[in-house]
């Protein structure tokens, strides 16, 4: 399993890292990305099988870079790891073809529950 | 906005025990004596307002070095740090505000005497805390219509 990782902050994407590698996705192979842009490219690259992403980020956030994928015709499975955790958001990141959302702060219980929840 | 001390405490305390495994706990006003890191974070629309994030450099390291999972860090990573601190807590502050709001991105200032000015906002509240047995100070500014500069 190959994963983006996508966040401008290197401590979370090293945090989201972790959370994972205590999931049963522990053997996944990262690829990090440090705004949309970059993971747009990354997906293009490396057709992983899943996105994990912020959703504020310099160059292109996390939304537009969802947009932009599935505007390509590209399905990879989407996961926001975001402090935006207003319903608002939630709703608009579902609509745009998001898989789930975490909300930050999250604990590793959280982080996996999800994963462990979502059809991957 | 309706927010109090006890909302920030806790805020603050729920990204401590996430990722750096430490206890904040309600603290007086104590100004630190060596370096300090400010995390800044604006939010916009339907409330405007700033939240900073004052901590000793000392603070902020063990802080990296916690979500880093490293203590191999240059001073890049420790302002990343404490910008993606700054984030989830305005991120929290946010969902507090009834209506849309944006956030932007976090700016991430630091060093042993600096002011601080966001025009056109006053304090809303500050909020003295202690982790580690260094103070952390959370200020949230509400943006008035006068120009006022504001001094951390």
């Amino acid at each position: 399993m190959k994963i983006v990782v996508c966040d401008d902050s290197k401590a979370m994407r090293m945090i989201v890292m972790r959370m994972v590698k205590q999931t049963d996705l522990a053997s996944a192979e990262f690829i990090q990305a440090e705004d949309g842009a970059q993971g747009l490219q990354a997906v293009r690259e490396h057709e992983p099988d899943l996105v994990l992403c912020d959703w504020n980020m310099p160059n292109m956030s996390g939304i537009e870079f969802l947009e932009a994928l599935r505007a390509e015709g590209n399905s990879t499975p989407f996961g926001f790891v975001t402090s935006e955790s207003t319903p608002d958001m939630r709703s608009r990141a579902i609509t745009a073809g998001a898989m789930f959302t975490i909300a930050k702060p999250f604990t590793a219980e959280t982080f996996a529950d999800v994963l462990a929840t979502a059809p991957l | 906005m309706d927010v109090t001390d006890a909302d920030i405490h806790a805020l603050v305390q729920e990204i401590w025990r996430s990722y750096l495994d430490l206890d904040v706990d309600p603290g007086r006003e104590a100004e630190p004596k060596g370096p300090t890191l400010s995390g800044i974070i604006h939010i916009h629309g339907a409330w405007e307002g700033t939240v900073i994030l004052r901590a000793p450099q000392e603070l902020a390291s063990h802080a990296a070095a916690a979500m880093f999972g490293t203590e191999e860090l240059d001073d890049g990573d420790i302002d990343d740090a404490l910008g993606e601190i700054v984030n989830m807590l305005g991120g929290s502050v946010k969902a507090l505000v009834d209506g849309p709001c944006s956030l932007s991105l976090p700016t991430v200032i630091g060093g042993r005497s600096y002011t601080l000015a966001v025009p056109g906002s006053s304090d809303l509240l500050g909020v003295w805390m202690a982790s580690a047995g260094h103070p952390v100070h959370v200020r949230v500014l509400q943006r008035a219509t006068a120009d006022v500069g504001v001094l951390i």
